[in-house]
């Protein structure tokens, strides 16, 4: 064990495929294979985490926690599945039981920036080109609003579909649930999204 | 985004562009440093315990049921016989006593003169009839059935005491219940009796 995990020092651990790191991690416990996972996936994870919860340090310390899982458990993951949606569904249950803490704590509000009626308040109304402007932190701000008054499941879904960029089967996979249900969960989360933001199509 | 990019054409994949253009958050540059660190140290709070299931609520719901069950149980079956307050008096026979007071009532005597007896029942039930002093202020009692009758609710001065105002005292010493012992003259009557006999 000792000799392949010297051998593997010199690997280059940056080619191999998620599934050879996870699998060199649980059968050598190379600790070089998991830190090159959490590299990968880190940034990814922290952007999913963020979007679902909306508060950064919260994020943070919700990707932490998964890595910390992602190590203490990594005999749990089975080669059937794909790594990346085993790692995100550890995230989403995490960030869903830190949204369940503060909505039981009530640190936040999702109606709180609902007063003003169903639509968002945009800063800058005349914005005409909404998929350009994307990158301005104005925008963000007000589409991860309209985001946190997404239902959660609903919001997780979209986040894993139009932000992360998985597939209908893979998050199928991941929330174990029949591609029709994912669908329609997703389509319900764009449509309460679409009336949010409406005011950057007016 | 071209004129076809209105409001009606705000579709899925304009939708999924503009989520797609938000800014990626990225975590702190020490990330890895802590997370790494915390891991030799082994700081894993409560991610290193297994999340255990507790089942037990499952059975809360059927523990209620059961136990309303045994309290509504007990009351039917159980608890009428002890309400005092939907059940007759029931006659609880070990606290009766075993001693009866008789008072007999002297029809020769100018007053009607009480004399208490107590009359002791042993346990091979022999009875033994035994004159006592009455516990009470014999000039200040009263009949309730004569006095009911009114056959003595002249002669009685001490009737008003049982009812008093502030300043005076009240002297009741309560009620003493007896059994008319039948003498010559005398026939052993209640108040609902006498007044039978009256009509």
């Amino acid at each position: 064990m000792e000799i392949i995990g010297k051998k593997n020092l010199n690997r280059d651990f940056k080619s191999w495929t998620d599934e050879e790191l996870i699998k060199e991690f649980q059968d050598n416990n190379t600790l070089a294979a998991y830190e090159t996972l959490v590299k990968r996936y880190k940034d990814s994870l922290m952007n999913f985490v963020y979007r679902f919860v909306g508060d950064r340090e919260a994020a943070i310390d919700i990707v932490q926690d998964t890595m910390v899982k992602f190590y203490l458990k990594k005999d749990s993951y089975q080669t059937i599945a794909k790594f990346s949606t085993w790692l995100y569904t550890i995230a989403a249950n995490l960030a869903k039981n830190e949204i369940k803490r503060r909505k039981r704590r009530s640190f936040i509000s999702l109606n709180q920036t609902n007063e003003d009626g169903p639509n968002v308040q945009v800063s800058d109304s005349k914005v005409v080109d909404p998929v350009r402007s994307a990158h301005n932190s104005l925008m963000d701000e007000d589409i991860q609003k309209a985001l946190l008054k997404v239902k959660p499941v609903y919001r997780e879904m979209v986040i894993l579909r139009d932000i992360e960029g998985f597939s209908y089967e893979e998050i199928a996979e991941m929330k174990n649930m029949s591609l029709g249900t994912v669908k329609s969960r997703i389509n319900r989360g764009r449509n309460q999204l679409k009336k949010l933001l409406l005011k950057y199509y007016e | 985004m071209n004129n076809m990019e209105n409001k009606n054409s705000f579709d899925d994949e304009a939708l999924s562009r503009l989520l797609k253009g938000m800014k990626r958050e990225k975590t702190p540059e020490n990330f890895e440093f802590n997370l790494m660190t915390r891991i030799q140290n082994r700081n894993f709070g409560d991610l290193e315990k297994d999340k255990k299931t507790n089942f037990l609520w499952i059975f809360l719901p059927s523990a209620s049921i059961v136990t309303a069950a045994f309290i509504v149980l007990i009351v039917l079956f159980n608890g009428v016989g002890n309400n005092n307050l939907i059940s007759p008096p029931q006659v609880i026979k070990h606290k009766t006593p075993k001693t009866y007071v008789v008072v007999k009532d002297k029809p020769d005597a100018q007053r009607n003169t009480l004399e208490m007896y107590k009359i002791f029942r042993t346990q091979n039930d022999v009875v033994i009839n035994k004159k006592v002093k009455l516990p009470i202020n014999e000039g200040k009692s009263l009949q309730v059935d004569k006095y009911l009758n009114s056959s003595n609710i002249h002669n009685s001065t001490n009737s008003a005491t049982l009812v008093s105002d502030e300043l005076t005292p009240f002297n009741f010493d309560g009620f003493i219940p007896y059994t008319e012992v039948k003498t010559k003259n005398n026939t052993e009557k209640d108040s609902v009796l006498n007044n039978k006999d009256e009509k």
